[in-house]
């Protein structure tokens, strides 16, 4: 079952940033592969999304329905395919940041292809969708802040500070069981 | 014309240039380096593979040493008398012979010298009931293959839009008849070990053959123009980041860049019907053919293409281009027949693609139309339960893109179908799956319809069409690739219009004119020419780089 999710700190106001999230109409359009959305009413809505399954790239035609209105704070959602097998579930959750100044931006899915061979095709879906999540969020940031700049990690410094707190998680959970 | 140039313009000399880099590319380039050349690949697009990456990567080899694994034997007469009647005349005995006796050995070579590694399949060749055919062991399946062995050419692989997923050859069609069998956790398995099947495993193995060779892989170098100096092919010219690049070939230009089936003027040139789409890449345009015939060669089998029945999945797309899916199980499986717009099946659904596209060509004089183009398959719910339909499976919902309706005669007015032409064909059918006998056109007699077939239904091919609701699916001809191009010899050279060998110039697989003819052998029966072809070229080419 790929689980995605991507976050982003943006230089404007929780306040401001929910003005934006909260009509779906505003970032739509934004999501990766986005070909139309059709809104039905304040909870549903039909979305025709062109993705990645490996080399091959297929549109889907999705019913989304609202399952979680947090006011200022966020959204989250249920999908369903109407022409594919797949379901899933997703939010898009604020929190403040920098005492306020700034707004943490997290987009996260949770998707699943049924059938007999869904298990091949979660697994190859992956890619794809971690990239939506990445680019979606990126996407509402800019729109929201356009001199905002995605943090660059080269790979090897991300490795290495995951490494890193691997190593001191490990150290102190030992500390702490010693110390018992 | 004379093609002159001065030494000093060339900027690359290497003793053979390969143009193309799919199975049978791959194998001249290595055979042509163990036999003392030097060698360059020139391949036009920015990824390695060609038609043989997005195949299924099996070989069709008579006599070939994996053939006992699975208690199979083999005879040159057989593989012979059954190469003979398929190419029906239009190729010559001496190709035909020389593939016999040379594919099993371009096998083994490249099994003891590179990492190329088959394994036995047990599937029957496509005519398993003519003389000669045998019920399995020509066809074989190539081991997969870990990707990441590639190291910083691994990305350069060209992927297949069809067989990404790694599967063996039975598993593939096992898909098809019993989805729900597929051992779905291994094959997850496989993709996180990084391992790839098919095509890709084939071309994986001689792009790792190549590399251990240092051989130089030229990519986005598009052969465009042959070289002549003094009636001889001394070289070819080629674009490569907007420039002409002139490479020096002294023993000989291999050409081994696929058919002509993504030009659609040469495809209405010489094929007798259409192809509405093609699985191959879209790179496959006839440079081998243009550049030929540009110094003087004969061609031959241009009316002849590797054709199969086809249907897109509207939106589907890979490299920017439509994906062509091969119509199997569909046409294969119980519940299902095949029928023209007059309502009226014309074929045994269940012979082999190559087969069907002669029946699918049917041009009916009276009409003046192409009495079979398009077709439909025609499924009822007790099909829709047990089977997939290209990518539904079963268990998934009903598509927008499938016409669907409750009874038959709303199904056949809503494409096309004549209704009282469909009924009158359902109700003979029906009759022919209670009697267990096709008398029209003995479907289910066959042991390759059979091998294809449901061995858990009642009858692996043959099941009613009567229960709502039904399913109509356009089929149409696509094609993997054509087989016409210039004439060779059996040394791979390839001949003038008055039989003359035009020196220095060569071809392989599907950029030369075909030595099945209007046959195909069995599975794998393109790669096998294609890399036996590739086999002989290679090794000429470097004799005569050393003046051989």
């Amino acid at each position: 079952m790929p689980k995605v999710d991507y976050t982003a700190t943006i230089e404007r106001p929780r306040a401001v940033v929910w003005e934006f999230v909260k009509d779906m109409n505003n970032w739509a359009p934004l999501a990766k592969g986005y070909q139309e959305h059709e809104v039905v009413n304040d909870r549903e809505s039909l979305w025709t999304i062109k993705g990645d399954i490996g080399p091959i790239s297929r549109v889907t035609k999705f019913h989304v329905t609202i399952t979680e209105w947090l006011e200022g704070e966020g959204v989250g959602f249920a999908l369903k395919g109407l022409n594919e097998s797949i379901t899933g579930e997703g939010a898009i959750r604020l929190n403040e940041a920098a005492g306020g100044a700034s707004t943490e931006v997290r987009g996260e899915a949770l998707l699943e292809f049924g059938g007999s061979l869904g298990p091949v095709i979660n697994h190859m879906f992956v890619p794809w969708a971690k990239q939506g999540a990445d680019e979606l969020v990126t996407k509402i940031a800019l729109t929201l802040q356009p001199d905002y700049q995605k943090p660059k990690q080269p790979f090897f410094i991300t490795a290495w500070l995951q490494g890193l707190g691997r190593f001191l998680k490990h150290l102190f959970t030992r500390q702490e069981n010693e110390g018992r | 014309m004379e093609n002159r140039l001065p030494s000093q313009r060339w900027d690359k000399e290497v003793d053979v240039a390969v143009v193309g880099s799919g199975g049978a590319g791959l194998t001249a380039a290595i055979l042509a380096h163990d036999n003392g050349a030097n060698v360059t690949v020139l391949e036009r697009s920015d990824k390695i593979g060609g038609t043989t990456a997005v195949s299924g990567g099996g070989i069709w080899v008579p006599l070939n040493h994996h053939m006992s694994e699975i208690g199979a034997q083999d005879t040159r007469e057989e593989a012979l008398a059954y190469c003979k009647k398929l190419a029906a005349g239009r190729s010559s005995d001496e190709l035909l012979e020389t593939f016999v006796d040379t594919a099993h050995v371009m096998l083994s070579y490249l099994e003891e010298h590179t990492p190329v590694r088959y394994r036995a399949c047990p599937m029957p060749d496509y005519r398993p009931e003519d003389p000669g055919a045998k019920p399995a062991g020509r066809t074989l399946d190539p081991e997969m293959f870990a990707k990441a062995e590639l190291g910083e050419w691994a990305d350069r692989l060209r992927p297949s839009p069809l067989l990404f997923v790694p599967i063996k050859i039975e598993e593939s069609f096992m898909a098809f008849s019993q989805p729900k069998n597929l051992p779905v956790g291994e094959i997850v398995q496989r993709m996180k070990d990084g391992l790839v099947a098919s095509g890709n495993a084939l071309i994986g193995r001689l792009l790792k053959g190549c590399l251990e060779r240092n051989i130089d892989l030229q990519l986005e170098a598009r052969g465009r123009e042959l070289v002549r100096e003094d009636g001889r092919v001394t070289g070819i010219r080629a674009e490569q980041d907007g420039k002409d690049v002139f490479v020096r070939a002294r023993g000989g230009v291999v050409l081994a860049s696929g058919g002509f089936e993504w030009n659609a003027a040469l495809r209405d040139r010489f094929l007798p019907g259409p192809i509405s789409h093609s699985c191959s890449p879209h790179y496959n345009e006839g440079d081998a053919l243009i550049m030929a015939q540009e110094v003087g060669a004969d061609i031959g089998n241009m009316t002849e293409a590797w054709v199969y029945p086809g249907a897109c999945v509207p939106g589907e797309e890979s490299d920017g281009q439509p994906v062509s899916r091969w119509i199997v199980g569909e046409r294969t499986l119980p519940h299902s027949i095949m029928v023209n717009r007059h309502g009226e099946r014309f074929v045994n659904e269940g012979i082999n693609y190559n087969d069907m596209s002669k029946a699918l060509y049917n041009f009916d004089p009276g009409n003046y139309e192409m009495r079979n183009l398009p077709c439909w398959m025609i499924v009822d719910s007790q099909y829709r339960e047990h089977y997939p339909i290209m990518t539904v499976m079963p268990d998934d919902p009903d598509p927008d893109w499938l016409p669907k309706e409750e009874t038959l005669a709303a199904l056949a007015a809503r494409v096309g179908i004549n209704t009282e032409g469909l009924a009158t064909t359902v109700e003979r059918w029906n009759g022919f799956v209670v009697a267990g006998k096709d008398r029209d056109f003995s479907r289910g007699e066959g042991t390759y319809e059979r091998w294809m077939g449901d061995a858990t239904a009642p009858h692996p091919n043959l099941g009613t069409i009567e229960r709502g609701p039904f399913y109509a699916l356009q089929i149409d001809a696509h094609s993997s690739g054509t087989k016409g191009g210039p004439r060779t010899n059996t040394r791979g050279q390839v001949l003038d219009v008055r039989g003359n060998v035009i020196g220095g110039l060569y071809a392989a697989g599907n950029a030369m004119a075909g030595v099945s003819g209007p046959g195909y052998f069995g599975g794998g029966g393109t790669i096998g020419l294609a890399m036996t072809w590739g086999y002989i070229c290679g090794i000429d080419a470097a004799k005569r780089a050393k003046g051989g």
